[in-house]
């Protein structure tokens, strides 16, 4: 019976001291995790940027879009301007905290609309535009070593800890020292896959990062991608009259 | 510009033949140096300035002809056909010499063309077939970059309703419930606009039919945003029309975005119809009468959009409620009214009653929507549309279908169905079902 004891004891530490041996080994995960998200916000200043969407999809073909992009992440504010086609001209997408709008020109309404809708009918979301944080939103599952082309990663499982992302279950490969996404695979709750993405070229902006290509792959519906090229990137200092409804009026059609 | 569309046009093909992530080739793809420069802007003209500028006048509009046949069907009455064409559009120019002034015209222009076997006398006809109505002529302008201001004729975002939007006093053309998306009739006002952080505060003042000073209409709005939420309040007040105060609010809860209106006016601008003792005064029995108490409309209502992963379903819909207090009470005595001929004729006839003053008669609505686009990835799309008098129990039901395009050539059937007894409001002359086929041909934007 004592040793029986003995063992019960021995067990529980042993138990104990794996899980706080698991714990601290997704500590510098958890530190990647932060160091993507300090890299990717711009706090200190502004951004702007031309966006080159094209989307290809087997039923419709090829479609291009170009988007104006304006975001201040001090303040959660965005402003998407869609320039072309000339069809889609003067629509706009502005982003205030907790609330996002879509205005359409030819009525000259603004709507609420949601961050999990998809962007104009592409495989981007609209909460792709935006800032979310995968260290807050997400916690740590899983993660192991590999090779992404000729860079070492990190793979790393994360499950949502709240509704704010388009997805609750996310795959990240992450390089190793630089912190870099270069590869995401995002899954539904039942953990079917909907959609990949990857980031195959990034520019340094001031501190931070920001992606210059994403391809965007439904992975359900075959041969439709989108791919977003980002270009004239700014760091100027953008006037805040930029993220107001009475800009967006004046400057659509 | 072109460049980038060049290289991401060449990246995308070059990556076609890739259909899942796994197909990618990550050795190429992620092989070389991440990080690439940053292609410094030369530009001299602040970025948010440029898009405030054009060179010369931009042009563009819409185009659309279609062609269109029904056939509908009337208890105890033979069958009747319409068909007809439609040609027309609307052009728009826009001129922005410089980041601080902007003028924006746009017109709509619309053909007629009138295959029923009623001769008409060819004058006539000719001012029938052709019109064409300035939609907006207006000057954008501001004060530091603080006040903007927007002066002529434009469409002002007042009210948030989908279906019915009782708020909205101050846009010439009402919501057409049959087709909430289509363009309205603005009003001729001067806009002033002041945003401060994420509110905005707006003072309208509106000069249509104004004949002297005393004349013009005054709406201030503010619109404050609260969480999720946006919350206007605003209000109308004109000399000779009763003055309103309304509140709005806009959000969204999960995956649908909501919208309120609630609006106290004090007396109504409408002339309502009321029984009385037949006289030599009101010789059909009939009075009109001024209301003065204070009148409440409410409505309430959401839409949502929803696509499955497979884009097999893509859904979107609306639903709204609307609460009248405008409406009547008695729809029995209306129901009496409007099939009496002889009443009717003689208060239309005298001017003393007007179309407006029959609209909404109702005291509760419901609008619905549902549309199904690209079914099950194919090339049809449905829609159906229910509007409703739950006062006097009637309405009209609208299912339509979208057939695949042969270049651009787009038809589309479908069958519409009033229901109600005689003399409700969707039921004036007892139940009717269309049937109607529109074919659009080669029509666009530019």
């Amino acid at each position: 019976m004592k040793q029986l004891r003995y063992f019960a004891v021995g067990l529980l530490l042993v138990l104990g001291f794996s899980t706080i041996v698991l714990a601290d080994d997704f500590s510098h995960i958890r530190e990647v995790l932060h160091r993507i998200d300090e890299q990717s916000r711009f706090d200190d200043t502004d951004l702007a940027s031309v966006l080159t969407v094209i989307t290809e999809d087997p039923e419709k073909g090829l479609e291009k879009m170009v988007v104006r992009q304006f975001r201040r992440d001090d303040g959660e504010r965005f402003l998407l301007l869609i320039q072309e086609p000339s069809v889609q001209k003067g629509q706009g997408y502005l982003l205030e905290g907790d609330n996002l709008w879509f205005y359409d020109p030819s009525s000259r309404k603004f709507a609420h609309t949601s961050m999990k809708e998809s962007f104009q009918g592409s495989d981007a979301r609209n909460a792709d535009f935006s800032q979310w944080s995968y260290s807050s939103s997400y916690k740590i599952v899983d993660y192991s070593d590999g090779t992404l082309g000729k860079f070492e990663v990190y793979i790393i499982d994360l499950e949502a800890v709240d509704d704010t992302v388009p997805y609750p279950y996310v795959k990240l490969w992450v390089t190793k020292g630089t912190n870099l996404v270069l590869r995401a695979e995002e899954y539904s709750l039942t953990k079917r896959l909907m959609r990949s993405a990857l980031f195959p070229n990034y520019a340094k902006v001031g501190s931070g990062v920001i992606p210059t290509q994403m391809i965007f792959i439904d992975e359900l519906v075959k041969g439709k991608k989108t791919q977003i090229t980002i270009s004239e990137i700014s760091t100027n200092k953008l006037p805040d009259h930029v993220f107001t409804k009475a800009y967006v009026e004046r400057v659509s059609r | 510009m072109k460049r980038i569309f060049a290289l991401s046009l060449t990246a995308v093909l070059l990556l076609s033949s890739a259909v899942f992530a796994e197909d990618f080739d990550f050795e190429s793809l992620f092989g070389d140096d991440l990080f690439m420069e940053i292609e410094e802007s030369t530009s001299t003209t602040a970025v948010e300035d440029a898009l405030l500028v054009n060179e010369g006048i931009e042009v563009g509009g819409q185009y659309h002809f279609n062609v269109n046949g029904s056939r509908t069907y009337m208890e105890s009455l033979d069958p009747s056909d319409a068909f007809s064409a439609n040609l027309g559009g609307q052009i728009f120019l826009d001129a922005r010499p410089n980041p601080d002034f902007r003028v924006f015209a746009k017109t709509s222009l619309n053909y007629n063309t009138n295959f029923s076997e009623d001769q008409q006398e060819e004058q006539d006809k000719d001012q029938k077939q052709v019109s064409l109505r300035l939609t907006e002529l207006f000057s954008d302008f501001h004060h530091n970059n603080q006040v903007y201001f927007r002066a002529g004729k434009q469409n002002v975002n007042w009210g948030v309703g989908y279906f019915f939007s009782p708020a909205d006093v101050i846009n010439v053309g009402r919501i057409d419930p049959t087709d909430p998306d289509a363009d309205r009739e603005g009003p001729v006002a001067l806009k002033a606009h002041y945003p401060i952080a994420s509110n905005n505060y707006y003072l309208y003042l509106l000069f249509d039919g104004v004949e002297k000073f005393s004349d013009l209409a005054v709406a201030p709005k503010l619109e404050y945003v609260m969480g999720k939420s946006e919350i206007g309040l605003g209000g109308f007040y004109q000399t000779d029309k009763v003055p309103r105060v309304m509140a709005t609010i806009s959000s969204t809860v999960g995956s649908f975005s909501v919208f309120g209106e609630g609006v106290v006016s004090f007396g109504s601008d409408k002339s309502f119809v009321e029984e009385t003792v037949p006289s030599q005064e009101n010789p059909f029995g009939y009075k009109l009468v001024e209301r003065d108490d204070t009148i409440f409309q409410v409505t309430v209502g959401g839409r949502r959009s929803y696509t499955d992963p497979d884009g097999r379903f893509n859904f979107s819909g609306a639903l709204q409620y609307f609460y009248n207090g405008e409406g009547y009470t008695d729809q029995e005595m209306l129901k009496d009214f409007r099939l009496n001929e002889m009443a009717l004729g003689y208060f239309f006839g005298q001017k003393q009653l007007s179309l407006s003053d029959f609209s909404f008669t109702g005291r509760h609505y419901v609008g619905a929507m549902v549309g199904w686009s690209d079914m099950f990835n194919s090339k049809l799309s449905t829609s159906a549309l229910w509007l409703a008098n739950l006062s006097d129990g009637s309405g009209q039901l609208t299912a339509s279908l979208s057939l695949p395009a042969l270049s651009s050539i787009k038809p589309s059937v479908g069958v519409t169905r009033s229901y109600g007894e005689e003399g409700t409001e969707f039921g004036l002359l007892g139940p009717t079902t269309t049937v109607f086929a529109k074919v659009t041909i080669g029509s666009g934007s530019f």
